[in-house]
């Protein structure tokens, strides 16, 4: 649609015009800034703070960012920032010393900023999980929502 | 020939002043659209609704995808 209406808008004599063919899918996926929007979505209660680490980087370098951040799980990163894989805290064995690639979970189930909140804390009561990492469409890490905060943002916005 | 642009050129363009224009219908606008977009469907686009915008500004146009 935006073809036809970038071509229209030419024949009425606009000279400087582009068409953002990826659209409203693309901008609202990498939670770039929206209006109007009436439903919550991941990226209204996402932090961006989250934990993470390279995959070279020892297990305890992980675990103090965990703790420092105050979650039980950290993401492993390349140095473009595109999510690896995961490490939680009770799964990360006794070797503090052994590099984050070697134990990470591989392909973490993730989210993106612009799935709808409501959907996604269901999903997370039936699984069972308390927090869930959150990607743009390129795989790059961008946050983590956690179950409480979630909810509670839901809470407000119904009260 | 309209250009076409990234997520990337949008930005820029928008901070350089461009006008951002969703071409959906109303109802789609208004259930959520990019922050500083105004609508202007494409069934509506004509020389009249186009007068309001502004010719000296770049004006970018976008809608769900490439649909």
């Amino acid at each position: 649609m935006s073809p036809r209406a970038a071509s229209r808008l030419e024949s009425l004599g606009f000279e400087d015009v582009w068409d953002y063919t990826a659209g409203k899918a693309e901008w609202s996926a990498f939670g770039l800034p929206m209006a109007g929007r009436q439903v919550a979505v991941v990226a209204d209660a996402m932090r961006p703070d989250v934990p993470s680490c390279g995959l070279l980087e020892p297990v305890s370098v992980a675990l103090e960012r965990m703790a420092e951040a105050g979650w039980t799980q950290a993401a492993v990163v390349n140095d473009e920032g595109i999510l690896l894989g995961r490490l939680r805290r009770a799964k990360v064995g006794d070797d503090p010393d052994a590099p984050a690639g070697r134990v990470m979970e591989p392909g973490p189930g993730t989210y993106r900023p612009d799935v709808p909140l409501e959907e996604l804390v269901e999903r997370m009561k039936s699984r069972g999980f308390e927090s869930a990492l959150i990607t743009h469409p390129d795989g790059r890490l961008v946050g983590i929502l956690g179950r409480q905060d979630a909810e509670k943002l839901l809470l407000d916005r119904r009260s | 020939m309209p250009r076409s642009a990234s997520r990337a050129d949008v930005q820029r363009l928008l901070q350089e002043g461009a006008q951002l224009l969703e071409v959906l219908p109303t109802a789609d606008y208004e259930q959520g659209h990019l922050a500083l977009a105004e609508s202007l469907p494409l069934k509506e686009l004509d020389e009249q609704s186009a007068s309001r915008l502004d010719r000296t500004r770049p004006i970018i146009v976008y809608c769900n995808d490439t649909v």
